[in-house]
This record gives C-alpha cells, sequence and structure tokens, in this order.
C-alpha cells in the first residue's frame, strides 16, 4: 500500500493542484494524496466512488464498447475517474484544471494500475 | 458547428512545410487536430503555454517556438503548428512576446 500511496504523491506532483485517490468498484479507498491547499479531505466521500462505479457501468452499455472515463464539471471542481477495471482512479481539482493533460496520461496510468487491477481480479475468484 | 473552425485550420495546413495544427480549449481539451498531430498532445501544449504565461504580464499571450532536429512546434494562444525542420539542432524552447 506504501507503494499505492508513493504513486498516488508522484500524480499529484505531476498534476499540480489534483487530489488523487484509488479505490475499487465497491468505494473502498486503497490509496489517496490530497492536495491541502487546494481540498478538504472531507470533501471527498465514499458515495462519490461507489456512484462513479455504477455510472461507468451504465456508460458501458451505451454501445460505445466499454467506458474508459468519465470527467464531472461542477461549479466548484472538477472530477476525472478511470476505470481500470476492477480499480477506480478519482483525480479531483479546481475549475480551471487542465483536463487535457489527464486526458493524455490515461492510457499510461491504466499501465501502471493494471497488474493491481488483476490481482484484485484473481481475488475475486478466490 | 465547427465549419469555420475547420475551414481556417485546413487553410493554414495547406502551407508549404506545415505537418499539422492542433487546436485547443482553456481545459487542455482538443478542439481539432489535422495533419500529423494527436489530438492526445493538446493537453501538453496548453500546459506549457499557461506555465509561459506566469512568466509575462498577466494580459499578454505568449508565442512559444519548441525546436528540435525533426521538427518546429509554435504555439500561440490556442493554436499550434508544428511543421519540418531542415536544420539538424538540439531541442530549445523559445518564449518571445
Amino acid at each position: 500500500m506504501s507503494d499505492l500511496n508513493a504513486f498516488c504523491s508522484k500524480l499529484i506532483n505531476r498534476f499540480p493542484g489534483t487530489s488523487v485517490i484509488v479505490a475499487d468498484r465497491d468505494g473502498f479507498v486503497l490509496a489517496k494524496a490530497i492536495d491541502t491547499n487546494t481540498m478538504e479531505e472531507k470533501a471527498i466521500e465514499n458515495s462519490l466512488l461507489s456512484t462513479f462505479s455504477l455510472a461507468t457501468d451504465q456508460a458501458s452499455k451505451l454501445r460505445a464498447g466499454k467506458n474508459k472515463s468519465i470527467v464531472s464539471y461542477f461549479d466548484d471542481k472538477v472530477v476525472f475517474h478511470l476505470n481500470v477495471n476492477n480499480v477506480i482512479v478519482s483525480i479531483l481539482g479546481d475549475s480551471d484544471l487542465n483536463v487535457g493533460v489527464l486526458l493524455g496520461a490515461q492510457d499510461e496510468i491504466v499501465r501502471s494500475l493494471t497488474a493491481l487491477s488483476n490481482s484484485i481480479q484473481d481475488v475475486h475468484d478466490i | 458547428m465547427d465549419r469555420q473552425l475547420a475551414d481556417a485550420l485546413n487553410q493554414c495546413s495547406s502551407t508549404n512545410g506545415v505537418v499539422g495544427m492542433v487546436c485547443t480549449d482553456k481545459s487542455g481539451l482538443c478542439l481539432k487536430a489535422t495533419g500529423g498531430v494527436n489530438a492526445s498532445t493538446a493537453g501538453y501544449y496548453r500546459s506549457i503555454i499557461e506555465k509561459a504565461t506566469t512568466l509575462l504580464s498577466k494580459n499578454e499571450a505568449p508565442k512559444i517556438t519548441i525546436e528540435t532536429d525533426t521538427s518546429l512546434t509554435n504555439l500561440h494562444s490556442i493554436i499550434v503548428v508544428r511543421s519540418y525542420r531542415q536544420q539538424q539542432n538540439k531541442p530549445k524552447v523559445l518564449i518571445y512576446h
């Protein structure tokens, strides 16, 4: 888990002004890194994470293939959810966040977390 | 809806030597990409422009040139133009206004 926390810390260093949460599909937080200058920790609720799991399942039924990511724009923040099979990466930032950089890096983040996702799948299969 | 933008980019892309162009919005999202420029790079170009803007006064929009041994990439506000470069040189970034 410390490696996963270090991974989250690297991500927020790479994308300044963001907070990163890695969770499973049930909303259980596996690791996180919060930028306290821009985000309060209590602003991140577990329901936010499990709700995306439902949303991505629904989005995958739109006959456009499997849903990869969802970007949600709110009044005061932007939330970028990335679906890595059994793992969900949520990146939160201010409303002026450079979302294009996140979209450009999503394949790289997926590659980094594929092994973790596969190991979670193995646990579910037992 | 984007006909004007597409026409403008196509017109500029037809300039001799231009390999491709990409147009981004404030969030780094790609509005249009033509030629050999990958749409996924729009966010990175936008990030370079934002960082360069911090070097200048608030009202100035930077013009940035990224030179590599094979290409010349010009960034201006929201438009990125990449063209072929003849000379062999190490990569460098120029920011001017």
